[in-house]
């Protein structure tokens, strides 16, 4: 299935974890990096976090909330949060075919 | 860390900047952060639409710096190259027979372009800063081109080819001092690049007037040949700084005033 984030090339995943750690409310920068760190278990760079930012924001995605002292919290958007569910979907949905196939297999 | 925020085109810094620069607050920088802010960087000069960075007001205000820029850029660089030919090739006056007109054609860009933003306060000082340049660079061109046509022989008056070529250098790096001048004055670009094009226009032309009109002769003016070439050098990387700022390439190029 092609969404939005199929184009983003290598910005993809980063653009899917951030739109996972803004499912659970609003978020700054900072709070992003880390929670999608520790979703994925790999390091998030500040260049990586603001290419994959800007992209999504551009889609529509993802919006910017006033700023609060230097630090600008940003949202999924409707179409963001619609998205986002397509792609757990169908992440969701190759992971149980793979894992059904492993079982079958071993 | 502001260096690292320099690597951003303008439009980025505008827009993500602060915020940026609040992350960058909150954690030590490790090596890996550097280089995916490298890259990071990178990634928005070569693709700004990719993350709706508004660059069309920013494009149009900068239009005539990025032609008077590219002029300053090839300009500065070809008289450069002039340079080092001289020194690493013998006889290699006619690499600067061909060298030459253009880096001329491409410092009168430079100067038109680079003038649109001088602004108005100083508009005699802006219109000698261009005019007495390009009458140098004219004159210059003149000669090199006689140089080739009559050699060494009496060009206009007694005067061969290269003395006019020299005069029209003279008058262009004359020029190049007052242009510095009123770069620095209305400060746009980076105020670094003019002061180096200053210094190195004022060095030159302490050597070659003398030079010229006489006051120091052949044997004196061998000792002065390394600090004209230290004022030559100083005098194109001037132009390639401006011409890189104008651009957006080097720090000062965002300072521009339209006035």
């Amino acid at each position: 299935m092609s969404t939005p984030l199929n184009d983003l090339g290598r910005f993809a995943e980063p653009a899917l974890l951030i739109l996972v750690a803004l499912a659970a409310g609003p978020k700054h920068g900072y709070a992003i990096m880390t929670e999608a760190e520790s979703i994925s278990g790999v390091p998030m760079g500040p260049g990586t976090l603001y290419a994959a930012l800007g992209r999504l924001e551009r889609l529509g995605l993802i919006e910017a909330l006033p700023a609060e002292d230097r630090r600008r919290p940003y949202r999924l958007t409707g179409a963001g949060a619609s998205n986002l569910e397509d792609q757990l979907r169908s992440l969701e949905r190759l992971a149980r075919t793979g894992l059904a196939r492993l079982s079958v297999e071993g | 860390m502001k260096l690292l925020l320099r690597l951003y085109p303008a439009a980025w810094r505008e827009r993500y900047g602060e915020e940026f620069a609040a992350l960058l607050d909150e954690r030590p920088l490790s090596p890996f952060d550097v280089l995916d802010i490298a890259f990071g960087a990178f990634d928005a000069r070569l693709r700004p639409r990719a993350l709706a960075l508004d660059l069309a007001p920013r494009r149009k205000r900068f239009m005539h710096g990025r032609i008077g820029g590219i002029g300053a850029l090839v300009g500065g660089g070809l008289l450069l190259a002039m340079i080092g030919i001289g020194f690493l090739v013998p006889d290699s006056g006619a690499a600067a027979a061909y060298l030459y007109p253009v880096a001329a054609i491409a410092l009168l860009a430079a100067l038109f372009g680079l003038s649109a933003h001088q602004g108005r306060r100083n508009p005699a000082l802006v219109w000698a800063a261009v005019a007495l340049p390009v009458a140098g660079l004219a004159v210059g061109l003149i000669g090199i081109i006689g140089s080739a046509v009559v050699g060494d022989r009496p060009f206009i008056g007694d005067q061969n080819a290269w003395s006019v070529w020299m005069f029209g250098n003279v008058g262009a790096v004359a020029g190049s001092v007052l242009f510095a001048a009123a770069t620095l004055a209305v400060r746009v670009f980076s105020r670094a690049a003019a002061g180096t094009l200053l210094a190195g226009s004022v060095l030159l032309l302490t050597i070659a007037v003398p030079v010229l009109a006489g006051v120091i002769g052949d044997e004196e003016a061998a000792y002065l040949a390394p600090l004209a070439v230290v004022g030559g050098v100083a005098f194109c990387l001037g132009w390639i700084w401006l011409g890189a700022a104008s651009m957006g390439l080097f720090p000062g190029g965002r300072e521009v005033e339209t006035t």
